[in-house]
């Protein structure tokens, strides 16, 4: 078996267990979870009632969708007093935030599945390292 | 950028195990299996 079969038989393997744990094991939900509970401690923050935030379920993404009764001011601020969609974007985790329900936010399946790929070519590459057939003098 | 690093320290288990199964990988692919040397015949 060649090595770039071998390889992409890895990626295979680590891609399907990158999606077990985001998926059948919960590691997405979790996430959307926590990012969206802080979301909403920003929002109560700014202290305008009515308004709240949620993140695409369906599929899970991470970004913030406004919606409730807020004028211009509240909702981008003025100045240096940043407004509560800044508030909700500068939450740790949160992508992207808007009042509207339009445009196609990335999944959060491909986000996590993109970074298990780097962190398999990460492996690979210090697989190499570690695993290079040595040499037994300078002449071969 | 901050957001996805958020996420990768979320899915800092699911990383590991990717990492892990990355060197795996490498080391069933870079490293060269010998034949065992027959016996001398006598």
């Amino acid at each position: 078996m060649g090595r770039s079969v071998k390889l992409l038989i890895g990626l295979v393997v680590a891609l399907a267990a990158a999606w077990v744990g985001h998926g059948p094991l919960g590691q997405g939900a979790a996430f959307i979870d926590r990012t969206e509970a802080l979301a909403r401690t920003a929002v109560r923050d700014a202290g305008v009632p009515g308004v709240d935030v949620r993140f695409g379920r369906d599929p899970l993404s991470r970004a913030a969708i406004l919606s409730g009764p807020a004028n211009d001011f509240q909702r981008e601020g003025i100045g240096d007093l940043p407004g509560i969609t800044q508030r909700v974007a500068d939450v740790p985790g949160v992508a992207s935030a808007r009042w509207d329900n339009g445009g196609r936010p990335i999944p959060l399946v491909a986000e996590t599945l993109g970074l298990a790929a780097l962190a398999y070519l990460i492996g690979v590459v210090l697989g190499r390292i570690l695993f290079r057939p040595k040499r037994k003098s300078f002449l071969e | 950028m901050s957001g996805l690093v958020a996420l990768a320290r979320f899915d800092l288990p699911i990383l590991a195990v990717a990492l892990v199964i990355g060197l795996a990988a490498a080391r069933w692919a870079f490293t060269q299996r010998r034949k065992p040397e027959e016996p001398p015949r006598s």
